[in-house]
């Protein structure tokens, strides 16, 4: 029986040695393969600054806002003096949140510019003959760019309108006799939604140029950029790249487009923003638009920006 | 005091013989072939001051016509190009970059993030208004060039803030598209 077992075992061995060795060769040797040809075609990420995630997307950003105390402080005594009005307070968070949800913009962003801006005034500018006028403090040169170059940048632009308003309400003016009409600036959901259109396409065009040159980007950052090219134009956030990639070389210009603490100490630093206006303005103009640039970056920052991102404390210290 | 008369002394006893003198002409005459050489190259170009021919294109534009223009422009083309080929320094660098983002983008480099701007948000508006100048239809491309500049520069309105050259461009192609 165990000379039969022996001689069974040794066949069933030899079938085994038959029919699965060549099999698992072959398995192996194409696995092998597919893995080499994977590795070879699987595109090679930035070094140091990996793209984010979906998942932990606008997690630089505070949920809650505004996050910094001085904005806090002021839009309590806004509140208090009945300066914003409650119902006026919530239709801007109405439209804002919807129009953030559909534009892929982080909400604290839209919201902490728009009260740099005019303090949320949706009526700023309504009573003089201001250049500038309403929530987003918008140019008869905003208004150009929305009335008739709405899909330049994105078709959702367009998408957003009828969406928002069941039809175009273009175009869009400072109505000053019809505050209320769709077509007016002065009017909130009118307001919130141009602003962050305009917005929206300075992000476009910062992204595109960025993109066209295969430059990694962290899209937060991006959104702080976009910030400052809407209150002092995209030429001087470009003039900006130019100076920090010239002067300081394009690894430290990676991890200005990436690391939050560099941007932020950059943006801080008004002997680089001035030099690099001073290529595009005289003196004169160079150093206030320069200082005006810093304070607006820095108020959005700090009222945007998640808190535990701002503190220099760890993580320990602040909790609980 | 004694040191630096025995030196002049000593020189002037030098240039005086067949050598020092030849010496002398040697050197005066290099220097001089260096300084022709180097303003030749330049002296198609270098004719008058930057600033002149480039705030000369409106008065092109209006007193010489549209041909005098092309003229000019070609003839600003080619010295931007030689300034940035070859800067002196950086301001002359930075004035020169200014010039060529309004009026000559590509001449610009690949590496200058205002290129693909100015490449995308007015230089496609100077061409079509340059192939049909003073018609409706190029006082419509204008208006959209206007706006793209201010909006890329956004300076404060009420200050008049665009920058110099963004300001010349508009009044150069302002006159080039009135009906």
């Amino acid at each position: 029986m165990f000379t039969a077992f022996r001689k069974n075992s040794k066949g069933l061995s030899q079938r085994l040695r038959q029919i699965f060795l060549p099999s698992l060769s072959v398995l192996l040797i194409s696995s092998g393969l597919t893995a080499l040809i994977w590795t070879v075609l699987t595109p090679i990420q930035p070094k140091n600054y990996p793209p984010e995630t979906k998942n932990d997307k606008h997690s630089l950003f505070s949920t809650n806002y505004p996050a910094n105390s001085n904005f806090q402080r002021e839009l309590v005594e806004l509140k208090n003096k009945n300066e914003l009005k409650p119902n006026d307070e919530l239709e801007i968070q109405r439209s804002l949140l919807a129009t953030t949800d559909y534009l892929d913009i982080p909400p604290s962003v839209l919201w902490c510019l728009l009260f740099q801006e005019s303090r949320l005034n949706h009526l700023e500018g309504i009573e003089s003959e201001k250049s500038s006028s309403g929530l987003g403090q918008f140019s008869r040169f905003s208004f150009f760019e929305i009335n008739y170059q709405l899909e330049r940048y994105s078709p959702n632009n367009l998408n957003l309108l009828y969406l928002t308003f069941g039809r175009d309400i273009r175009p869009i003016e400072a109505k000053r006799k019809d505050p209320l009409s769709p077509s007016s600036y002065y009017s909130i959901p009118t307001a919130v939604t141009s602003s962050a259109i305009f917005l929206n396409n300075r992000y476009y065009q910062l992204s595109r140029i960025l993109d066209k040159r295969s430059i990694a980007y962290n899209p937060e950052i991006l959104w702080m950029f976009a910030a400052m090219a809407y209150n002092k134009g995209s030429r001087s956030v470009l003039s900006l790249w130019n100076t920090i990639h010239r002067k300081r070389g394009t690894e430290k210009f990676n991890q200005f487009l990436n690391d939050y603490e560099y941007f932020k100490n950059t943006i801080n630093d008004s002997s680089i923003l001035t030099k690099s206006l001073i290529k595009i303005w005289d003196k004169t103009k160079a150093i206030p638009y320069a200082n005006e640039l810093r304070i607006h970056t820095r108020n959005i920052s700090s009222c945007a920006i998640s808190p535990l991102l701002q503190t220099t404390r760890s993580l320990t210290e602040v909790g609980p | 005091m004694k040191l630096q008369n025995l030196n002049l002394k000593q020189l002037h006893l030098f240039i005086s013989t067949p050598q020092g003198v030849t010496i002398l002409f040697l050197f005066v005459s290099a220097f001089a072939f260096t300084l022709l050489y180097r303003s030749s190259t330049l002296s198609q170009f270098k004719g008058q001051p930057l600033s002149t021919s480039y705030l000369t294109l409106l008065k092109s534009v209006n007193e010489g016509g549209y041909s005098k223009f092309q003229q000019d422009k070609s003839e600003l083309k080619k010295y931007i190009s030689t300034i940035l080929n070859d800067p002196r320094n950086e301001d002359e660098e930075t004035h020169a970059s200014n010039i060529a983002l309004y009026f000559f983008p590509e001449l610009l480099s690949d590496s200058n993030f205002e290129k693909s701007a100015a490449l995308e948000l007015w230089a496609p508006f100077e061409i079509a208004i340059e192939k049909s100048p003073r018609t409706p239809e190029a006082r419509m491309l204008f208006e959209i060039m206007k706006s793209n500049i201010w909006n890329y520069e956004n300076p404060k309105m009420k200050n008049a803030g665009l920058s110099p050259h963004a300001q010349e461009t508009l009044k150069v192609y302002h006159e080039l598209s009135s009906p």
